[in-house]
């Protein structure tokens, strides 16, 4: 597929003439319907996005031993996510460089080496070539072993997270989240031993293109109110009348790229917000706070950790307003929640809302992860992770990965109904004036912090709005026409 | 005929085996009667009625299922799955396509047709309850699309007979480790 250039702009343009550019309009906070469904765009996709960024592959409690290993993709590559006799990780293109078959075949495994089934190449689990049958009387001494080493891309960590990104000039982990690592830091690095999965990501085909959900990640606070007023229909969710009762109060960040909700932990940090009240919690407030009312997911043994491992500000917010949905651009979701442990309506009365919680009744604290995998323009695979803290409770273990499957990923009586979403835009995408109907962001907030907060990032208050959206947007596009 | 399983799987942990009870058994062709009645049930979107033949101690579960070579066993993880429930969260499913015209996943619902065949019975060391296998085909159709989505499992149940079966144990193992459906908002 050629892909055309326009000779004094130097922008794409899209073989019916379409400039890339024009699918954005900036003035009025629209994106056409067509980037769903427009094959040229998804190749460009894969070459200028996927194959230059910062993917999620796994989590390194997946892999804990030398030699273990997971097969992921990055885009539509193949990869092997696997631990190193140093205790590092390789993620390894799992294409042979001889003829491009994958060298490793089972989803996980622990293994020495890998070896290729077609021609029994070796490969070292660093990806270096190792040898070939016959080597000698193959090809004499003409084989060079880096240049049929396995493809290794870049890999960094946050949070036990591993990220993978094939380009070699792209800027690292830290530079390519920037602000927004601040708030990510409050989920996945507030203590000394971090997370674990409790058990390999489930995985799913969605008849949609990827960016269905990935438009949603960063983040879209408003659907809740629609796509999931079945919970309100069951007493479970807020039947509110104000933005504040209909759970749509949040201090909303966006930053590069990515957006995310920090939600009240306390009915009095709702009423601020209601209110405009500044943020004036102290380090000495937020301990006791903090102590008082554990963060999602914490023991109140683990409270103390929190002042070893975020700084004075990172803490202050944490007490108040923690950071619950949203993604780090370009695919990497976050649902840190108190979700709903599901009762039968019919066996016993679910009980009333209290507090700032979302969900009436019982609560079981969870960290659900995302990342949407390219399939082709018009599907993708959902991966979810479940983790919990490692110094958690086995019993808030178990009620995360339960509260985790119950109510998001493949049977998740929350999520798929937002899997109903996302094909039905990729079908409209298809049509002739469906494809020219546009994502429309008109909400905006702008940068609206509540005076004195102490975190980095734009900063939204008020309903939660499009910020983070329309600038998931705009970096896609930096991405697409070359300018990131 | 012997009276032994014939797999090589040990019973779940839980279930003692007594004997193997044979299809010329008329205990047989009730448990194979009920679990007929059961996906009949389902495929007439009759829920609250299915939900009654659901033992309070109930557990459902999917186990997640990864590919993995010959030598590294079935692939099924022992505590993440696919579906992770009880009578409580089932009832909550059910009712939430009852009591709700917003439970977009499954509404327009799809329409499905659960084959349930090669169905093996034996009895366990406590009087009136059944460890059961089967193999489930559920052909779900969604909205205009002609293609079905598949969904192939085999099912280890333990049903307990009172006044009728009830299920009082299901584990779904499914054949697919990336699910070909976009969610499982059906019961299987």
């Amino acid at each position: 597929m050629t892909m055309l250039r326009d000779a004094k702009t130097g922008d794409v343009v899209l073989s019916d003439g379409t400039r890339l550019l024009d699918l954005i309009d900036y003035d009025k906070h629209e994106v056409a319907l067509r980037v769903l469904s427009d094959p040229e765009i998804y190749r460009l996709e894969l070459d200028r996005l996927f194959a230059r960024t910062w993917i999620p592959v796994a989590h390194e409690s997946e892999i804990p031993k030398v030699g273990d290993y997971v097969l992921r993709r990055v885009g539509e590559d193949p990869v092997i996510v696997v631990r190193q006799d140093s205790g590092g990780i390789e993620v390894l293109l799992n294409v042979c460089p001889h003829r491009g078959m994958q060298v490793c075949r089972s989803d996980s495994g622990n293994a020495p080496r890998f070896k290729c089934p077609y021609h029994a190449w070796v490969f070292r689990r660093d990806g270096r070539f190792q040898g070939a049958p016959f080597e000698k009387d193959m090809y004499g001494d003409a084989l060079d072993p880096e240049y049929l080493s396995l493809e290794r891309a870049r890999v960094e960590l946050l949070g036990g997270m591993i990220f993978a990104n094939f380009d070699p000039e792209a800027p690292g982990l830290d530079e390519h989240f920037g602000d927004f690592k601040w708030y990510l830091d409050l989920i996945l690095c507030r203590t000394r031993g971090g997370y674990e999965v409790v058990g390999p990501p489930q995985r799913a085909l969605i008849r949609s293109n990827w960016k269905g959900p990935a438009e949603q990640g960063s983040v879209d606070g408003y659907h809740g109110i629609g796509l999931h007023r079945s919970f309100t229909d069951l007493g479970l969710s807020p039947r509110g009348t104000t933005p504040a009762t209909a759970g749509l109060l949040s201090v909303d960040i966006s930053a590069n790229g990515g957006g995310i909700r920090c939600m009240p932990t306390l009915p009095q940090f709702l009423d601020a917000l209601e209110d405009g009240r500044p943020f004036e919690v102290t380090v000495d407030q937020a301990e006791q706070l903090l102590a008082d009312n554990p963060p999602v997911g914490m023991t109140t043994d683990m409270v103390p950790e929190l002042r070893e491992c975020l700084t004075d500000e990172q803490v202050r917010v944490l007490a108040a307003y923690y950071p619950s949905a949203g993604q780090a651009f370009p695919t990497f979701e976050l649902l840190h929640i108190n979700g709903p442990v599901l009762r039968d309506p019919s066996r016993s009365a679910i009980g009333d809302r209290e507090g700032t919680t979302m969900w009436a009744g019982e609560v079981a604290s969870t960290l659900v992860l995302h990342t949407w995998g390219p399939r082709g323009v018009d599907a993708f695979e959902i991966w979810t992770w479940v983790l919990a803290e490692r110094d958690a409770t086995p019993e808030m273990k178990e009620a995360a990965r339960k509260v985790a499957v119950q109510t998001f990923g493949s049977s998740g009586t929350i999520e798929m109904d937002d899997g109903e979403a996302w094909p039905s835009q990729t079908a409209a995408a298809r049509g002739a004036r469906g494809r020219r109907v546009t994502f429309k962001y008109h909400a905006f907030r702008d940068h609206t912090p509540p005076p004195g907060w102490p975190g980095p990032g734009q900063v939204h208050t008020g309903p939660t709005g499009d910020d983070g959206q329309w600038q998931w947007w705009q970096r896609y596009f930096r991405f697409l026409s070359g300018e990131e | 005929m012997t009276s032994t399983r014939t797999d090589n799987r040990p019973a779940p942990a839980g279930i003692e085996i007594a004997e193997r009870i044979h299809e010329r058994d008329a205990r047989f062709a009730d448990v194979n009667e009920f679990l007929t009645d059961e996906a009949a049930l389902l495929d007439d979107n009759l829920l609250a009625e299915w939900l009654e033949l659901i033992a309070d101690d109930i557990t459902y579960r999917a186990p997640l299922r990864q590919t993995v070579m010959r030598a590294q066993g079935n692939g099924y993880h022992p505590t993440m799955g696919h579906f992770d429930d009880d009578v409580h969260s089932l009832g909550f499913r059910v009712h939430r396509f009852l009591d709700s015209t917003n439970a977009f996943a499954d509404d327009p619902p799809s329409r499905t047709r659960r084959n349930v065949s090669n169905v093996a019975v034996w009895a366990t060391s406590r009087e009136n309850e059944y460890f059961v296998r089967s193999n489930l085909l559920l052909l779900r159709s969604r909205w205009d699309a002609p293609a079905f989505d598949l969904i192939s499992a085999r099912r280890e149940d333990l049903l307990r007979l009172d006044d009728g079966f009830t299920i009082a144990r299901r584990t779904i193992y499914l054949d697919q480790s990336t699910l070909g459906t976009p969610n499982l908002a059906v019961f299987l």
